[in-house]
């Protein structure tokens, strides 16, 4: 750049520039407070408990035991019962021993899930996934059981499926399309842990019969005998009549040339007749 | 004078610009050449820099060049009216004005096309239409109608054409090239006027008639239907196919009215294309105008007293807003001054009615072209978006001038090969008419080898 007036007066410019981003960054960096983020569930932490993202989450989202617990309790504080594990800072708990009434509990059974599934099932088709809860192999009645789909959509993840509570068999059911393009497709039935039972997970193979069209065309009308064919057969009806015209139009030319042949033998007969 | 003689007459003076062009022929085609020249590099720098060249953007996606597309497929009727519906039903004053009508329709379907080349930002795709469409795109129907059309337009051009070739094959001989008697000779298909030849063409004429009109229907219908298979105001209503054809009508009556004045004048065409014609199209373009204003009051109306979505805000562009002085030029120039023009019988006359026919054809590109297209497009769908611009460039000025100078040198160019009016059926009619029609006779050589060498 030079060294003349208009130059300086683009420098001046700039700086001004400058020096107002630099201030207002600045001003942003003082007197804008932090924010913060709270909690569905704040609200309802009693004040014995410490007030901090902690307390549920080992990392946020991921929920700790006593996350899970106060999941699986219907989210609700004054009927959970802290787990048995000795509470520390950075430990499973998140919460501090001091802050903290602990009642231990007894140890719980681990609860077993096997997953029923059928043979196989068309695609497309409704099937019924099973689970059947059990403790020492009895069957357990009122636990939630979520089902899974193991599939990959540019990273590997289970993909919900639905959720139940087992009955009276401890059996939970879900109703099932599947639709994956694969011959088999993976599923996973997962009890969670409550105060009674430990969480379990199981999973199973279900095979696809790849057959019929996964979408149905529900969209426009449907005209009897209507279809592309109409249109073929009003298109091809306009050139069919264009080449009959075309072949018309050149057989005009036989009888020109039998006319032309016609009065060349007439000249010539003239000719002899002179 | 006897019919023979008339038919010399008829031959001299109809032959005579095969032979020697006029003298403001050369100019007309230089000056065409050169705008045509002119959109050609404005399509160079388009393909090379993409449409941005244009004013045309996200919200106004379409402009002058589809404008003119619709304004050319609506020109494109002409030639199915006049040399077939009329034909059909049997009148015969139109028939010393079918040439024009069916060479302005051939013109006029090319024309189409190039615009749609023209709005193409990659026109090497334009294959893709070919080898990936799907036939429930009404694009696809547009491009097998117009095709059709187009290859129909051609053929019923021809027809009439076969006997003229005849006579330019045995009355022009060596007063042209080498190449062109050939080519008569080979268009000719060695017609030598038999009751046999005669009787086949006059059958594969009423075949090409008659398939013509629903082919011509369904192309303004199909054009139509790119607009009304949307949601868009002002495109989404069921008016538009019907409308297209009657403003195609308009067009097509009014277009040849104007060409019909340009080459009497130029070609000494008085004789053959006399005040019936003029009388006659004149009733014709005024009884369509009265029903395309029918029409466009119709297409208004529901929208106005609803005013559901965004009817308002385009109603509000075209009555009170940016496109109003074109809207209201549209319908006073378009509708109400023609009318009285044609009405008046002091103002119904020659110049009187080009006038008309003038103002008739302006008023259609903008009425049914421009503002179909663009208002449509400036509403804003969104609710953040504000009115849409659009504010053609001079490289879309250029290459749309370009699309109606290639038009209409095609056209002149045509008539420098070929007669400007089908010297055949007129001497057929005559014959009709109850006139002596013993043969053709060669026209005064003298004066055609005087026109060849300059003398």
């Amino acid at each position: 750049m030079g060294l003349g007036k208009d130059s300086y007066k683009v420098w001046q410019n700039l700086l001004r520039a400058g020096i107002f981003t630099l201030s207002f960054g600045l001003a942003n960096l003082v007197f804008v407070p932090g924010a913060m983020a709270t909690g569905a569930f704040f609200q309802q932490i009693p004040e014995s408990y410490e007030r901090s993202c902690n307390l549920c989450h080992s990392q946020v989202p991921v929920l700790n035991d006593f996350g899970q617990t106060f999941k699986s309790s219907g989210f609700k504080f004054p009927a959970l019962t802290v787990p048995a594990s000795p509470p520390d800072a950075t430990g499973t708990t998140g919460q501090p021993a001091e802050k903290v009434q602990v009642t231990v509990a007894k140890e719980k059974p681990q609860a077993e899930v096997n997953l029923i599934v059928p043979g196989s099932v068309v695609r497309g088709e409704k099937t019924q996934l099973k689970a059947r809860v059990t403790v020492g192999g009895k069957p357990v009645t009122g636990k939630q059981v979520q089902f899974f789909e193991e599939t990959e959509l540019f990273i590997k993840g289970k993909m919900i499926l639905g959720q139940a509570v087992t009955d009276e068999e401890g059996i939970a059911a879900i109703n099932y399309w599947p639709r994956a393009a694969e011959e088999r497709v993976a599923l996973v039935a997962s009890v969670t842990g409550d105060d009674e039972i430990r969480s379990a997970e199981t999973a199973a193979s279900l095979a696809l019969i790849q057959a019929g069209s996964l979408v149905e065309h529900v969209e426009g009308l449907r005209v009897p005998f209507a279809g592309t064919w109409v249109i073929i057969l009003l298109v091809g009806a306009v050139w069919g009549a264009y080449l009959y015209v075309v072949y018309n139009t050149l057989l005009i030319r036989k009888p020109g040339e039998r006319a032309a042949q016609q009065e060349v033998f007439e000249l010539k007969d003239k000719q002899q007749l002179a | 004078m006897n019919n023979i003689e008339r038919r010399a007459e008829m031959e001299a003076i109809l032959l005579a610009p095969l032979v020697k062009p006029r003298p403001g022929y050369r100019l007309t085609m230089a000056v065409l050449a050169l705008i045509v020249a002119w959109g050609l590099y404005a399509w160079a720098g388009q393909a090379r820099h993409g449409l941005v060249v244009t004013g045309m953007r996200d919200q106004v996606f379409w402009g002058l060049y589809i404008a003119t597309f619709v304004f050319f497929v609506s020109a494109s009727l002409t030639g199915t009216l006049l040399s077939a519906i009329l034909r059909i039903t049997g009148y015969k004053w139109q028939v010393p004005i079918t040439r024009l009508a069916e060479v302005i329709t051939g013109g006029a379907l090319l024309g189409a096309a190039a615009m749609i080349v023209a709005d193409m930002g990659r026109p090497e795709r334009l294959f893709n239409v070919f080898v990936y469409g799907r036939i429930q795109s009404p694009l696809i129907w547009d491009v097998i109608a117009i095709s059709t059309y187009l290859t129909g337009s051609l053929i019923y051009l021809y027809l009439p054409m076969i006997p003229d070739m005849a006579i330019c094959r045995d009355r022009l001989g060596n007063s042209v090239s080498p190449f062109r008697q050939k080519l008569y000779s080979i268009l000719a298909l060695g017609w030598q006027n038999t009751a046999e030849q005669k009787k086949r063409l006059e059958k594969v004429m009423n075949v090409m008639a008659v398939v013509i009109i629903p082919a011509a229907v369904s192309v303004h219908s199909v054009t139509a239907w790119i607009y009304a298979m949307t949601f868009r105001p002002g495109w989404n209503t069921t008016i538009l196919a019907p409308y297209f054809v009657v403003s195609a009508f308009v067009s097509g009556v009014a277009i040849i009215i104007m060409t019909m004045t340009f080459y009497r004048k130029m070609f000494h065409l008085e004789k053959y294309i006399t005040r019936e014609q003029y009388n006659k199209l004149g009733w014709l373009l005024l009884a369509l105008t009265m029903v395309y204003a029918y029409f466009s009051f119709g297409e208004l109306l529901p929208g106005g007293y609803k005013l559901e979505g965004h009817e308002r805000e385009l109603l509000n562009l075209l009555f009170s807003g940016q496109q109003a002085p074109l809207f209201w030029f549209s319908i006073f120039g378009g509708i109400v001054v023609p009318v009285l023009l044609i009405s008046w019988p002091k103002t119904r006359t020659v110049a009187g009615l080009t006038v008309a026919a003038i103002l008739v054809t302006v008023a259609m590109w903008i009425k049914k072209s421009y503002l179909l297209v663009v208002p449509t497009l400036q509403v804003p769908l969104m609710p953040f978006y504000d009115l849409g611009r659009y504010q053609p460039t001079w490289a879309e000025w250029s290459i749309t001038l370009a699309g109606i100078a290639g038009f209409l040198l095609l056209v002149t160019a045509f008539f420098r090969f070929f007669p400007a009016v089908a010297v055949w059926e007129v001497a057929e009619e005559w014959g009709r008419a109850g006139m002596e029609n013993s043969g053709s006779r060669p026209a005064p050589a003298a004066q055609l080898s005087k026109l060849k060498g300059g003398a």
